[in-house]
């Protein structure tokens, strides 16, 4: 597939957009610019008394890094990925992405946040069976706007284009598995957002499409200088990663480099 | 923030439980709907039935039986009341207009009542084919009735089975005219003159036999035909119909209806004639006692409606709950890709709403199409013109059974939006 290889489309996103970012968040930084993660004293348990079931002491991860994420089953790579996108709250510790302190956000602010700053990919997609390709990469459009603005709509059309699904298709459950993650990396695209987090986005794909599909991200990534994480277990999207975290037990066990 | 697009989505899910969760709350509302309208068409169809009836006078008994007598032409036996006493009516100064009512006989189910020219007059405004009956075996048929001008038929005694078991009179009646329609159980009759009644049941003529007819009003009688032949009737035999009447050899009615000059003169001879052997009231007296009891029963179904909207609601709303459980994940993962709260609140808020709303519209065309068929039922049954209206009330029900939904809506809105995204998104 031709679509990878022309994927360092850079958002033109709406002043809209743009201004509810920066509404919202208070953050005065609305260019597309990654920022760097830095990561001090990370803990999350369940209880007051049980141990924690993730710690990472510190991490630094640069702007524009492809960080995977691997390690067995229960190991917390997912909640670490929750943590960061400010969907899960540490027990202590703090994530900062830039200048932002995700742990100090209120709930309100960091849904702002993340709706601006991070875009999700799931090994399920979870997209809405009864819309229609385009219709599901613009759901996030309406998160905060009543009316979708025409040039994020001509956006959402030409990452469709990009990720080589046709708009055309009356809805999402007419397209193979493999189809259907790119409608959600599209998705996850719309707003050009610095930060991409995938949880085992090729897991539940053959290794054709799993292939295809990681190809996608991180050319995406890669061309546009975009923070990638991504959790897998999948060696050919860990492969890809210049860094890789294993974790076992929810903690830290190795950090290996690219060479 | 648009939510629409997740709510259609959601609402084509499901749309067989969607479509049945409209289809209860339509049936919730219809009944409540359905209840009012059908009453208050029930109360206005009687009420100008009774409009030209502003006071009854008849021997003592029940006055209800009298009006369902009078007013609806149910049939059932009521006392007769004396010549001399109804007779002192027609010369009575504050009577504008009286008239008496024979009942007894039918034709096919079509009540046959004995009375006046004056009397039709009154009651339809005239007539809108023929002319007035000028003689014993002439009659005037209300609107409705299944004869034509010029058609003969026998009387029989008594209604209905009743009718066909007992004797014909053995007299054959002519049709010469057709009231006018009033939207009463009147267009159903069949009006003869009342000295007719008397005749087939052997009674007095009403009128004195030498009483040869100077002062007989032949205006009153209506007949056209009559005055134009008068002087050929004149010199065989007169036929006297209507007032005035021999108060001396006078047979009783079952009622006397009036129409009084004054308000004060109303009440003036509500009091004179409520004696030991008259009794006299006001129809609606006896209505508002009717729609008292229609009232009670009303408010007992009412009530029934409402439990039984409050048991859609909670069924609905349970439902709901489960299929929460459903959308927890989809909604977790909205919440990911950056959905405020308040989004999701916003979406199954509306998506219950919209339930709401579309199954109270329904509820309420389909509450004003029942009542609308059960008038009709009744009309054909009683004569009684009935309309089932949509009016402030069934509004009022539609717009509070919304409201409350609307209400009740915030309930599976706030449990979702609280519930934590990331145990969720593990599908815990």
């Amino acid at each position: 597939m031709s679509a990878s290889s022309d994927l360092s489309m850079p958002a033109s996103t709406s002043s809209e957009t743009a201004s509810a970012a920066k509404t919202d968040t208070g953050d005065n930084n609305n260019t597309r610019k990654s920022p760097a993660l830095e990561i001090n004293d990370l803990s999350l348990g369940f209880g007051k008394q049980a141990a924690p079931i993730l710690s990472l002491p510190h991490l630094v991860v640069a702007p524009g890094t492809l960080l995977g994420i691997a390690g067995p089953s229960g190991s917390g790579k997912s909640s670490l990925l929750y943590l960061l996108s400010g969907l899960l709250r540490p027990g202590k510790g703090s994530v900062h992405w830039g200048d932002t302190d995700l742990t100090s956000l209120s709930e309100g602010a960091c849904d702002a946040w993340r709706r601006q700053h991070v875009g999700f990919i799931f090994q399920d997609f979870h997209l809405i069976g009864e819309l229609a390709p385009l219709e599901n990469v613009l759901l996030p459009a309406g998160f905060h706007g009543w009316r979708i603005p025409a040039d994020l709509r001509a956006r959402a059309t030409t990452l469709l284009d990009l990720v080589g699904v046709p708009t055309n298709r009356g809805s999402v459950v007419d397209l193979s598995r493999g189809e259907q993650q790119r409608v959600a990396i599209a998705r996850a695209l719309l707003f050009d957002p610095p930060i991409l987090l995938a949880d085992e986005p090729t897991a539940s794909l053959d290794a054709v499409a799993a292939d295809n599909c990681a190809d996608i991200l991180f050319t995406y990534a890669r061309n546009n200088n975009r923070t990638l994480i991504v959790v897998s277990h999948d060696h050919t999207v860990i492969d890809r990663c210049a860094r890789v975290l294993h974790f076992d037990k929810g903690r830290l066990l190795t950090k290996t480099e690219a060479a | 923030m648009n939510p629409f697009p997740i709510v259609f989505a959601s609402l084509r899910r499901h749309w067989v439980m969607n479509t049945l969760f409209i289809a209860l709350i339509a049936v919730a509302v219809a009944i409540g709907v359905g209840i009012t309208a059908q009453e208050r068409a029930l109360r206005q169809g009687s009420a100008h039935a009774a409009d030209k009836f502003d006071i009854l006078v008849a021997a003592p008994g029940s006055h209800t039986d009298i009006v369902m007598n009078t007013i609806f032409l149910r049939p059932s036996a009521v006392n007769l009341l004396e010549g001399p006493i109804w007779s002192k009516l027609l010369d009575d100064d504050r009577v504008d207009f009286a008239a008496p009512l024979a009942f007894g006989d039918s034709w096919h189910d079509h009540s046959i009542i004995g009375s006046t020219a004056q009397f039709i007059d009154y009651l339809s405004g005239g007539l809108h084919d023929g002319t007035i009956f000028a003689d014993h075996e002439e009659a005037v048929i209300g609107a409705a009735v299944p004869l034509e001008i010029g058609d003969t038929f026998e009387p029989a005694h008594g209604h209905g089975l009743e009718a066909e078991e007992q004797h014909h009179h053995g007299v054959n009646i002519t049709v010469v005219g057709r009231m006018n329609a009033t939207g009463t159980p009147w267009d159903s009759a069949i009006i003869v003159p009342v000295e007719q009644v008397w005749e087939v049941h052997s009674l007095a003529s009403g009128h004195a036999e030498d009483d040869h007819d100077d002062d007989h009003d032949h205006a009153a009688t209506g007949s056209a035909e009559h005055a134009d032949h008068e002087d050929h009737e004149h010199e065989q035999e007169t036929v006297k119909l209507g007032p005035p009447f021999d108060g001396l050899d006078l047979p009783g009615v079952p009622a006397m209806v009036v129409h009084p000059k004054s308000v004060a003169g109303a009440y003036g001879i509500r009091s004179s004639y409520r004696t030991d052997h008259s009794t006299a009231f006001f129809p609606a007296e006896v209505l508002v006692e009717m729609y008292q009891m229609l009232g009670n029963a009303g408010t007992v179904m009412r009530w029934m409606a409402l439990g039984t909207q409050a048991l859609v609601v909670a069924a609905i709303l349970a439902a709901v709950l489960a299929l929460m459980q459903i959308y927890r994940k989809q909604f977790a993962v909205l919440r990911a890709l950056g959905a405020p709260r308040s989004y999701i609140f916003g979406s199954i808020w509306l998506y219950v709403a919209i339930l709401v709303v579309f199954g109270a519209a329904i509820g309420l065309a389909l509450g004003w199409g029942v009542a609308q068929a059960v008038s009709q039922v009744f009309t054909a049954e009683t004569g009684m013109s009935m309309t089932a209206t949509i009016g402030r009330p069934e509004l009022g029900l539609a717009a509070g059974f919304v409201i409350i939904g609307f209400a009740l809506a915030l309930v599976p809105a706030f449990m979702l939006y609280r519930k934590p995204v990331v145990e969720a998104l593990r599908g815990s």
